[in-house]
This record gives structure tokens, sequence and C-alpha cells, in this order.
């Protein structure tokens, strides 16, 4: 059996704090009803009548009025609660009798449905109950069915709980303030492994990490897939303890795991091995902790015509997956950059080619050019470029690209082909 | 009763056990080498414009087409995305690791990565590192990242200007006296020419047509 409150007059608030306590497990209906199994309290209380006279009393205690009904089914019930005054009581098998009398614009269903049910001359609900349930489903489908069930309170349907937002944070006040980063590691271990519990219990996985080291510290890591091993979170943490050492000692810690899906995967008996996501995370923090933080990523070009444009991915995930390709594709000569390109003193010719080039590890004669290109572009923007570019060979058998900036009239080595 | 000793000729005669190979090289150059051997370390070796980068970048192409993840780790910072895209790299299954011409960061991250594992190819480019730095490196550093990638089904290649793997490498290739090709105005292409100097058993040479971009 199942208790429906519907709020007439007074607080939600307050509505709430008096199914609760009755029930900590409470379905939010609508905001202004709530349903609570009355299982339990037939034990503690007594019956139905004692229920309800108890649940009444609470409510004049609070300052609430509702209307409350009891019933088999929770839809029979909240149905009751929002069309019939006081407290109504429907025993088992009594559905038809109390509710028959209802007009039919108190189902909860479509206009269209409705508007048939009056063609067919049903006007109450204990009309359309006395219609033959095979010929209502098979000429208003399911939601017939449905309708005819929840008037005869026939079935049943688990409540959906409401539950209260979860939260995943842990604080610790030490008695001694610390400035090495093994002890408040060991700290934060056990916080994090409490937290990832309680968030495993829920079906959940961690997105980011949240470390708040007072005063002055803070570590934030996000990870790219979900996780679920503690291990990985503290090892990420390790390396950003390592890196960003504490510049004072530390008096509170306080943690955040941020909860999200976990990762789901379809693995095949053919797909290319990749690394662990967990052990390629470990894997680029390390990297990250070795060359820098923007060292570390896989490349992705932007749209752009600016020569050299490229980001580096940060959350990259590495998706594996055979791609149909010819095998057998010409190669292509590649290029090799200068990061900054190289100052060059160039010779010109009187036909303003390139005739000889020095720079930073290369001199030599031009015996081979082709070029100039003209290139400009994003004149509205701080990243404009505009240059002449050339490639040249040069007399020891090197092949570079070297361009003329236009604003400053200066030679610049771009890089070597190779 | 005579104890079953292997005659000693019958140790010379035998033949050494075949590796697999990865079939990442180029199509010109399977006839000298079918692909990189699985489990070892490959060298290109050559000046500027040899075509090194060429190689490699070929090798990357094929496994990145494959679905394989690959990782370049890039001494001195010279990687171009847009050359490597048009080569036909896959740079969403590409692991950039910069190391900004520092030689000892450069071998650790190559150290890390192999260790890690995962990865089909990697590539550890130390081409325009100050050689003098490389000279440096004492051997065992080569041995173990030959260690390090050794019984696995990854590839490492090592692109630098001059050999210096020694035994750590299974397979050297040399590049040298590239040609390049300018029909009129145009730097149309190179003509590489690619030298196999170890193992010593299949040494010989090969010319290819790297087309240019």
């Amino acid at each position: 059996m199942f208790v429906c409150l519907q709020l007439q007059r007074g607080a939600v608030d307050d509505l709430l704090t008096l199914a609760d306590t009755f029930s900590p497990h409470l379905e939010r209906c609508d905001e202004r009803t709530v349903l609570i199994p009355a299982y339990g309290l037939e034990r503690l209380i007594g019956t139905h009548t004692d229920i309800a006279e108890a649940i009444l009393r609470r409510a004049g205690e609070l300052g609430v009025e509702i209307w409350l009904a009891i019933a088999g089914h929770p839809d029979t019930a909240m149905l009751a609660a929002h069309n019939i005054e006081g407290i109504t009581i429907i025993d088992p098998g009594r559905e038809v009798e109390i509710l028959g009398p209802l007009p039919l614009e108190v189902l909860p269903t479509t206009f269209d449905i409705l508007d048939t049910l009056q063609r067919w001359g049903a006007e109450t609900l204990a009309d359309f109950a006395a219609l033959p349930p095979l010929g209502v489903i098979e000429r208003l489908g399911d939601e017939g069915g449905r309708l005819q069930a929840l008037i005869e309170g026939r079935g049943t349907r688990p409540l959906r709980i409401a539950r209260p937002p979860e939260d995943y944070t842990a604080q610790v006040h030490l008695d001694e303030p610390l400035s090495s980063s093994e002890p408040l590691l060991f700290i934060i271990s056990g916080m994090v492994h409490d937290i990832v519990k309680r968030l495993a219990s829920h079906g959940l996985a961690v997105s980011h990490f949240l470390g708040v080291l007072t005063p002055l510290h803070e570590i934030r890591i996000a990870f790219p897939v979900p996780v679920q091993e503690p291990m990985v979170i503290l090892k990420q943490v390790q390396i950003d303890l390592e890196i960003h050492k504490p510049k004072c000692a530390i008096a509170t810690v306080a943690v955040e795991l941020q909860p999200t899906p976990p990762r789901t995967t379809q693995h095949g008996l053919f797909t290319p091995s990749a690394p662990e996501p967990a052990q390629l995370q470990t894997l680029l923090a390390r990297l990250r902790a070795l060359t820098g933080a923007d060292s570390v990523g896989s490349p992705e070009l932007l749209n752009t015509h600016r020569p050299d444009a490229w980001r580096l991915r940060q959350d990259v995930l590495f998706e594996t997956g055979r791609v149909v390709t010819n095998a057998n594709a010409a190669v292509r000569l590649s290029f090799r950059c200068f990061r900054p390109p190289l100052a060059a003193r160039v010779s010109i010719t009187p036909q303003h080619r390139p005739a000889r080039l020095e720079a930073r590890g290369m001199k030599g004669s031009v015996v081979a050019v082709a070029g100039p290109w003209r290139t400009t572009g994003e004149w509205w923007a701080e990243t404009e470029w505009a240059r002449d570019e050339w490639d040249v060979g040069l007399d020891d058998g090197a092949l570079y690209r070297l361009y003329r900036e236009h604003r400053t009239n200066e030679w610049f080595v771009e890089g070597v082909y190779d | 009763m005579s104890l079953p000793v292997r005659k000693l000729i019958d140790l010379a005669l035998r033949k050494p056990a075949a590796s697999a190979v990865c079939p990442f090289t180029p199509k010109d150059l399977r006839g000298l080498l079918p692909g990189f051997p699985e489990g070892a370390i490959t060298e290109i070796s050559g000046v500027r414009s040899s075509g090194r980068t060429t190689i490699f970048q070929a090798g990357l192409a094929a496994a990145t087409a494959a679905g394989e993840l690959c990782a370049i780790i890039d001494g001195s910072d010279a990687f171009d995305p847009s050359s490597a895209a048009a080569a036909g790299v896959r740079l969403e299954r590409l692991l950039w690791v910069r190391c900004r011409h520092d030689v000892q960061d450069t071998l650790k991250a190559a150290d890390l990565i192999l260790h890690g594992g995962g990865f089909r190819l990697v590539v550890l480019d130390l081409c325009d590192l100050p050689l003098i730095e490389l000279q440096r490196v004492p051997p065992s550093w080569w041995h173990r990242l030959r260690l390090s990638v050794e019984n696995t089904t990854g590839v490492l290649l090592v692109a630098s200007t001059t050999p210096m793997l020694r035994q750590a490498a299974a397979v050297q290739l040399e590049l040298s006296g590239s040609q390049a090709h300018w029909p009129g105005t145009l730097l149309n292409g190179v003509d590489l020419r690619v030298q196999l100097r170890k193992p010593v058993q299949s040494a010989g040479s090969a010319t290819l047509r790297a087309r240019a971009i």
C-alpha cells in the first residue's frame, strides 16, 4: 500500500518534512504531491485509518493542509489524493467503487483519448472501467489498458525514490601543519579511497579531482576518461605535488571528486591494441612533468592557412580503429620546422632571387630555387602574416624553405625538406 | 654412449630465428626491407635532406592508417603536423612529445613511453640535436631502450644524423646522396638513396621517389 499526500495549503518544505517524518523513501510526483510507502507503518502505527490520522495530526502541527489517499497502486493513490478531499482509504478491490463517480477529465491522459471516450458515451471513471479491456486496448492501444488498470488499481510499480544530491567531498584539519608531500599524499589517499568507494557504490566514476590545501595551494586534475581506481587518481596527485610543491605548511586538506557515469567500451578481437586508459593517463602526467604541460598531446591542425598553425589536444583519448587506405600510396617529401625560424642573411641576384644563404648551422650557394609564393592573411588580428616563400637547394644538397617578411624585410629559414 | 654435443659447424650454420616484421615501410623499399622488425630498434641515419623524416613519416602514416597508436619523441621540436598530415599520418592517433633540444629529456621520454607500452610504432627523432651531446650518451642507454622494446610487438625507429646505436639496433638504414628534381622552377620531388647496413647478410641499397607536397 502507498500513501499519497497532496498539499492544499502551506509550504512545500513542510510537506517534505511531513513525509520524511513517516518514511525516508519518498517520491516527488510533482511540486505539491509526494508518495511514501505504507508498509512498515502498519506495524508501527496500526491500521490504515490510524496511519492517515497520525499523518493528519502531524500535518496540523506543521501548519499544512493536505488531502491524503492510501491505495495499493501508487498512481491510484495519487489519482485519489488529487481529486478527493480529505482522507481516502482504498482497500484492494474497492478502487472502482470509490473512484468510479469521478469525471473522466481527472484521468492523466491526452485530450484525444478523453474526447474518444466521451464520444463512446463514458462520463465517469466507472463507465470507462465497465468497458471490455480487450476492446479498449484494441482501440486505444497500451495507453487505454494503462488507464483502466489505474482506475482498477491493477499491477504495481516501484517508487522513484528522490535522493538528495550526494556530497563527494572530504576535509581534514591537521593538528600540525605539514610541508612535505609524502604525509600529505598519505592523508589525501585515505580521503580519496573513501570517496571513490562511495562513488562506486552509486555506480559512478570520477571525472575531476580538486584538492584545496589551505593555505595557498590547489590541485586540479581533469581525467580524459572516467576513473574508478583510487591508485590512478593518487598517482596523478603525486606527480602534481612533485611538480608544484606547496610553498608553505599545509593546515587543512579538502578533497572534492566530481562524479560522472563510468566509461563503457566495446572490445573486439581484431581491434589494434592500445594503452589502458588509466595507464595512459599516468604516462601523460609523467611526460608533462618531464617536458612541460604544453609539450605533450595529440596534434590538431587549425582551420587557417597561417603557417605552422596547430594545437596540442591534451584531453586526448586516441580512438583506435582500422581505416581503409591505400597501402601503396606514394611517398611524400616531409618537412622539418625550425622553431623559432632561423634568422638568415640572403644575397640576392639582379633578378631578385636568392643566390647565397647564411644562417646558424648552414652556409652555401643556392644552386636551385623555386618561388616566390606570396602568402598573406589574418590582417585583422595580431597573428597577421605577409611573406614571400622560396624553396632553395644549396650546393651541399640540403633543401630549405626561406621566407622574407614584408613588414620588416627580413629573411628567415622556416625549415628543411628531409 | 655419446653425449648430444652439437658440432661447432652446426651452430655456425644455424639460421637466425625468423622475426615478425610490421609492413610499415614504403612500397619501393620493401624489396630491400620488407618491414620494420617487431620488438627491435631500427636506426635511420643521414644528413639534412637525405630523407630520414620522409621514411619515418611514411611508417607513421602506414601504422596510424592501420588503426595503431604511435608516438613521436621530438628531440629538436621539428615535427611539422601539416606536413605529416599531408603524408598520410592520422594525427588523432599520434602522441607528440616536444623535448625542445634537451637530450636527456628526449631519452627519458622515450624510456617512459616504451615502458608504458601500447604504442605500436615509436619514433625517437634525434636529428638536429647537438652531436657532441649525443655522443656522450652512454651505450647502456641505447641497450636499455632495446630491452624496453624487446619481447613486445612495438617498433622503435631512431632517426639521427650519424649512426650511434651500434649493437642496440637490429636494422640500420643509411640515407645519402639524395637527388632533388627541379623541373622548371618547382621542387617536384627527391630521389632518396637508402642503404641497408644491418643486418649485414641483407645489405644492399634501393632508391625511392618522394614527391614534394
